[in-house]
């Protein structure tokens, strides 16, 4: 669908999930932004895009990196009102922050000579704008920083200030960081390089997945690196981000069935997610739909062994009852009392709260064989376009609504024959 | 900016306590392994250690596949949480309104002066841990000041060390 | 024993045979055992009178009850005898026996005990006659004398999940919609939206689940109805949320509730417990087919967690972050999924709505607000408690009628409603009729009901820098407005308290509150500045003489007083010495004792001990 808006007087055209910045920036004008990025999802916390929205008489402010575009609205990104707001929010930044370079820029075009504030911690330089947060979480994985505290005292670090293992030492972070709060500590790459573990540490570009395993000849040294040039004229920007859609964690929907990339799926319509030494199974976003309006199931007790192939559930709806083999052999540990408790818990939420037992696997069990990455999301689209085939030719959304109800109960047995019976002459007969 | 928690004075504080995976594992079973519930397993833990031990945290962060990062800022937002073990006694001055227009914070600065903590720290002996709490809903009590749970309505300056003479030895 | 029942029917009878076996004339006693009563020892009360019960056995005269919170918190313990309605005040537990003894096997009313008027001096001896029970409208909070919250059979006995029974038996969930709708019932929990719209908005999106929670976070400093509600009568939330969760068609539900508050989870815990075993939760409820289920969540301590999306962040086992909310929560809140929050009143009184009708509840109150609300009345004020009054009753009656005006002779100065969230009322307003319409044009709002009074001690300006400490303590600091804000206007108000105010403080604390409210990414935010706003708008002429005089005209801003001793009137009494915590008073016995001003703090502990008003403050 199109919405049809104005913005600063002028008529455009845009698309239906498109955010406001994004269509305010290509229309050339600009607005200043510190916590946004293209690549990650928006915060929303620095305030600076604030611009005023109009609709049906009605004027707010809203934020334009967040704000998802509406039908007849009318936008100005330079009225007064939006400006004196953009002023005093630099200057707070800049009585934060008076030394950073970017904050003073932005003061200078907003022509403000001296923040009317008073800077209690001027060397301050971190204006918790959360990109290097967000670019560990959502584009190099690693998880190594994040905020602490609250309020005030918020800030921006590695769990308990230490030196956290999780670091790859990719520093996506220095690069993404628009104040130069986050510095890489070369002396940290030579305390890691005598520490004696360090020289059997991966380089962090086969840390990031963009090479095949290498452990790091230079002592760390990246400056000193062939590897390092290379991947920098390669790819112009940091390597973190021009890997980013192979660690795109966002579910997604395939004909309406919820897939989670990060899983392992195996034919039984199972994934799998190893944590620790223990692995939660739970059923996919396929089979859950059985479980729409199941009156139980049925899940083996803990402490019991499950073999492959052997019953991993049992879900009773009404008279039918479907039996869900289990992909992996292994010693129950854990049953999820939520899902016996309201059995269609296992449809409401298959990949969360809906988990079904956590096993601790035989050793001679390999995940591996199960699907994952690129192959599961082939796997899982093919199978679900076929499921979905089997209710509509359209192939549309099986799972909207209360429609569900009255698919899974007109087609249960053909998507039970579907989802555990043929599953490998489906995958590979086609 | 300064650096809260000094790294040689936590190593210090863990001494005391052995970190019991055990108890930990008991608590995140009774939580039913919902990641979801993390906030209601830090709870238990610091009910049952007294504060949160970073070795507990690490425990959690593995067994639910939860990054520490995600805990840490858990364990560092709420006011619930403590990294630091507490005093055997938490002792709670009231500072919300109505405590506040009754000279809450009087009682507060005053029991600062008494035990030599701010609010928020833990006495040397770790007899007490001295907070500031937000409205305990005994407003018309206030000032209030609670010791473990047990509520001194309308307390007094003097009446003060009378009560914690009788918690500091137990 | 299985006391599961299968069928809405046959709740219907359980209630008849309970209410059957217990006749409607026998006499009972209810001790007030909320947090309040307990703080000055009604546990110790409620074990006294039933060891003499026993003793004496008088299990066939009547029955003793530890019921929730009366609301008047003030002269607690609390003892109600029924059906007399007798009621005794400051109960300690050697005064068991001569209740037990002279009033109910006599039948004479122990006057020592009973409320006297403090300018009449006339004992009172019905709860109804006690001005502070007299003027309100007790439709939510009455019951709460009458049931044991730990009784389930209690509340059924009283007419509870009648609500639940009609809605089950005879209305469709769009009726069930329609009638709350048409009651024109608003959230309690302080923006006052109209709960029938919510409801329908979220029943109409769409999503796999739905989800129902009750927010009891309750974090505005001075508010404490929904603790009272929780503890002293848990199930009438549950059934609320139980007939939310039909009409919404969500088969979840969350209790949010603070830590703070252990026996309202407590009580709520055991309430969720002998639902579930009665078949009034859990699958398959009452055999209608509803499923629902209801978790508590104890809060890890943070105010912002009041805020909707912050919560369910807090439920979901994140940090209480607030996201923004261009799309609401009733079309993707928990879990992504629509959810419905309404506040711990909002939900107790849903099932009155049902049960007496939605014309009934729309003719209480005003045009824009209906209905009754739980005031806490606390601060500077003689009858502190719980009241709740029918919308649109004036502050005056409230603070002066209900409450008994102001202690110790002193001049009210101003009403703070609202919380944090909220304003400062002056006394010109008191004639302001209590509506969430009205207290907003006035600068302030209803928020989740707390009223806090001050007199003429009490310095606005300072007033204004506590909410400000305060929210900057709790504020997430997620957007910079919120975070940087609050920690400008922080600065800004101590220097003026401090005296060190500029005469463009003003301005820029106007300015800064104008940004906070436009840019803010949450309600914690954009409603942050209204007790500077207020207090500004009131009492601008305070701040003026804290920066021109560098005087604080209530005395109260310690940098801008002193203290000292008249000689005059110092009885050498001793009293101020005792309570200075640093030794500034010295003085002999009966003689006149002097005060070292280098050494004294300024803690006013001196001036509130004196019995001779000799200790000065200038």
């Amino acid at each position: 669908m199109m919405f049809t808006l104005t913005i600063n007087n002028k008529q455009v055209k845009v698309r239906e999930n498109a955010t406001l910045l994004e269509i305010i920036r290509k229309m050339g004008i600009s607005i200043p932004t510190l916590c946004y990025h293209p690549d990650l999802v928006p915060h929303g916390s620095c305030r600076l895009c604030t611009v005023e929205v109009s609709k049906n008489g009605k004027t707010r402010m809203v934020t334009a990196c967040n704000f998802p575009v509406q039908e007849k609205i009318e936008v100005k990104t330079h009225s007064d009102r939006v400006i004196q707001l953009r002023r005093t929010l630099v200057e707070l930044l800049l009585a934060r922050c008076p030394e950073v370079p970017v904050i003073q820029n932005l003061a200078r075009d907003l022509r403000i000579e001296k923040g009317r504030f008073h800077a209690p911690h001027p060397e301050n330089d971190c204006i918790l704008c959360g990109l290097c947060i967000r670019t560990c979480n959502e584009i190099v994985g690693a998880h190594a920083i994040g905020f602490s505290r609250r309020g005030t005292l918020k800030k921006v670090g590695t769990p308990f200030e230490v030196d956290s293992d999780q670091c790859i030492a990719c520093g996506a972070c220095e690069f993404i960081c628009p104040t130069g709060a986050i510095k890489m500590e070369m002396d940290r790459a030579r305390k890691i390089k005598l520490s004696g573990t360090g020289m059997q540490r991966p380089c962090r570009y086969a840390l990031l997945g963009l090479v095949d395993f290498m452990v790091c000849s230079n002592g760390f040294e990246c400056w000193r690196c062939e590897v390092d040039q290379g991947m920098e004229d390669r790819f112009k920007t940091h390597p973190a981000f021009a890997i980013k859609p192979a660690k795109n964690l966002q579910p997604l929907s395939v004909a309406g069935f919820i897939f989670h990339p990060d899983l392992f799926y195996s034919d039984e319509h199972v994934w799998a997610k190893p944590m620790d030494q223990r692995i939660r199974l739970g059923i996919d976003g396929m089979a859950s739909v059985l479980a729409v309006e199941a009156d139980s199931l049925i899940l083996p007790s803990v402490g019991s062994s499950l073999r492959r192939k052997e019953t991993l559930a049992e879900v009773v709806s009404g008279h039918k009852r479907v039996i869900i083999p289990s992909p992996l052999s292994g010693t129950v540990s854990a049953v999820n009392r939520d899902v016996v408790e309201s059995p269609n818990l296992a449809w409401r939420d298959p990949y969360r709260r809906g988990w079904l037992v956590m096993i601790g696997p035989d050793p001679s069990e390999d995940i591996f064989r199960l699907y994952s990455g690129e192959n599961a999301k082939v796997w899982f689209a093919q199978q679900a376009n076929h499921l979905a085939g089997l209710c509509s030719k359209r192939k549309r959304n099986v799972c909207e609504g209360q429609s569900v109800r009255k698919t899974v109960r007109k087609h249960w047995d053909e998507f039970v024959e579907q989802l555990f019976h043929q599953g490998e002459e489906v995958l590979h007969g086609k | 900016m300064s650096n809260t928690f000094s790294l040689k004075r936590r190593k210090g504080f863990e001494k005391p306590m052995q970190v019991d995976t055990n108890q930990i594992c008991e608590i995140i079973e009774k939580h039913g392994y919902q990641s979801s519930a993390l906030i209601g397993i830090l709870q238990d833990i610091q009910e049952r250690m007294n504060y949160l031990p970073r070795k507990a945290l690490l425990h959690v962060s593995r067994s639910l596949d939860i990054p520490l990062t995600n805990i840490y800022e858990v364990a560092t937002f709420y006011k619930a949480f403590s990294l630091e073990p507490k005093g055997r006694h938490t002792l709670q001055v009231c500072l919300g309104t109505a405590c506040h227009v009754r000279g809450g914070a009087r009682i507060l600065s005053y029991l600062e002066n008494l035990l030599e903590v701010k609010a928020g720290g833990t006495t040397k002996d770790l007899s007490f841990t001295l907070e500031s709490v937000n409205c305990l809903g005994a407003c018309a009590l206030g000032p209030v000041m609670v010791i473990d749970r047990k509520y001194f309505g309308r307390i007094h300056i003097d009446k003060i060390e009378p009560i914690l003479k009788k918690y500091r030895d137990k | 024993m299985n006391h599961r029942v299968k069928t809405i029917s046959g709740l219907r009878r359980m209630r008849q045979s309970l209410q059957s076996s217990r006749d409607g004339g026998r006499r009972s006693l209810a001790v007030c055992a909320g947090t309040g009563c307990q703080a000055c020892g009604a546990r110790d009360v409620v074990e006294a009178l039933k060891k003499i019960h026993r003793d004496l056995d008088l299990e066939s005269k009547i029955e003793i009850r530890a019921t929730g919170c009366h609301g008047f918190c003030e002269r607690g313990p609390l003892v109600v005898i029924r059906p007399e309605m007798i009621c005794y005040m400051n109960v300690k537990p050697e005064d068991a026996s001569e209740i037990l003894t002279a009033t109910v096997l006599q039948g004479r009313v122990i006057d020592h005990l009973l409320y006297e008027d403090p300018s009449t001096k006339e004992k009172i001896v019905h709860e109804h006659d006690i001005p502070f029970y007299k003027f309100q409208r007790r439709v939510v909070f009455g019951s709460n004398g009458k049931i044991d919250p730990k009784e389930i059979d209690d509340y059924i006995a009283i007419g509870g999940y009648q609500g639940l029974e009609k809605v089950l038996s005879s209305i469709k969930p769009e009726g069930v919609i329609d009638i709350i709708k048409r009651s024109g019932l608003r959230g309690r929990g302080g923006g006052g939206f109209p709960a029938g719209l919510k409801w329908e908005t979220c029943r109409k999106a769409g999503g796999r689940e739905k989800f129902v929670i009750c927010n009891a976070d309750e974090g505005d400093p001075g508010a404490y109805m929904d603790r009272s509600l929780l503890e002293g009568n848990p199930h009438s939330v549950i059934e609320g949320m139980i007939i939310g969760a039909y009409a919404i068609g969500a088969e979840e539900g969350y209790v949010y509730v603070r830590n703070e508050y252990p026996l309202a989870v407590e009580n709520l815990r055991l309430a969720i417990e002998q639902a579930k075993e009665y078949g009034l939760l859990g699958q398959n409820i009452l055999g209608s087919g509803l499923n629902l289920n209801i978790r508590i969540n104890r809060g890890g301590g943070a105010f912002v967690c009041g805020e909707s999306t912050a919560l369910m962040a807090s439920l979901e086992g994140r940090v209480g972050e607030p996201r923004a909310k261009y799309i609401h929560t009733v079309e993707q809140g928990l879990w992504d999924q629509p959810t419905n929050l309404n506040n711990v009143e909002t939900w107790a009184n849903v099932p009155i709505i049902i049960h007496q009708g939605a014309e009934w509840f729309a003719s209480l109150g005003t045009e824009g607000s209906k209905g009754t609300k739980i005031f806490s009345l606390v601060g500077k004020i003689n009858n502190t408690g719980l009241v709740e009054v029918e919308m649109g009753i004036s502050l005056r009656k409230i603070i002066f009628e209900i409450g008994g005006g102001i202690p110790g002779g002193k001049r009210f100065k101003a009403v703070q409603t609202g919380g944090p969230s909220g304003g400062c009322l002056p006394e010109n307003l008191l004639d302001l009729p209590v509506d969430f319409d009205r207290l907003q044009e006035a600068g302030s709002m209803m928020g989740s009901g707390g009223m806090i009074v001050m007199d003429e001690d009490n310095c606005m300006v300072d007033m204004a820098r506590y909410f400000v400490r305060f929210l900057q303590e709790e504020s997430c600091g997620k957007c910079t407005p919120c975070r940087e804000g609050l920690d400008q206007m922080a600065e800004i108000l101590n220097r003026i308290c401090e005296g060190e105010g500029r005469s463009q403080d003003l301005g820029l604390l106007e300015d800064l509150s104008q940004t906070m409210i436009d840019t803010s990414l949450c309600g914690l935010g954009l409603t942050a500045p209204n007790p500077v706003l207020s207090t500004l708008r009131y009492f601008g002429e305070e701040y003026e003489t804290h920066i021109k005089e560098k005087k604080c005209p209530a005395r109260f801003c310690r940098e801008l007083i002193s203290f000292s001793i008249d000689p005059e009137k110092c009885t050498g009494c001793g009293a101020c010495v005792k309570v200075c915590p640093v030794e500034a008073i010295i003085g002999e016995k009966k003689k006149v004792h002097q005060l070292d001003e280098e050494k004294c703090v300024k803690c006013r502990g001196c001036y509130e001990a004196c019995k001779f008003d000799a200790v000065l403050i200038q």
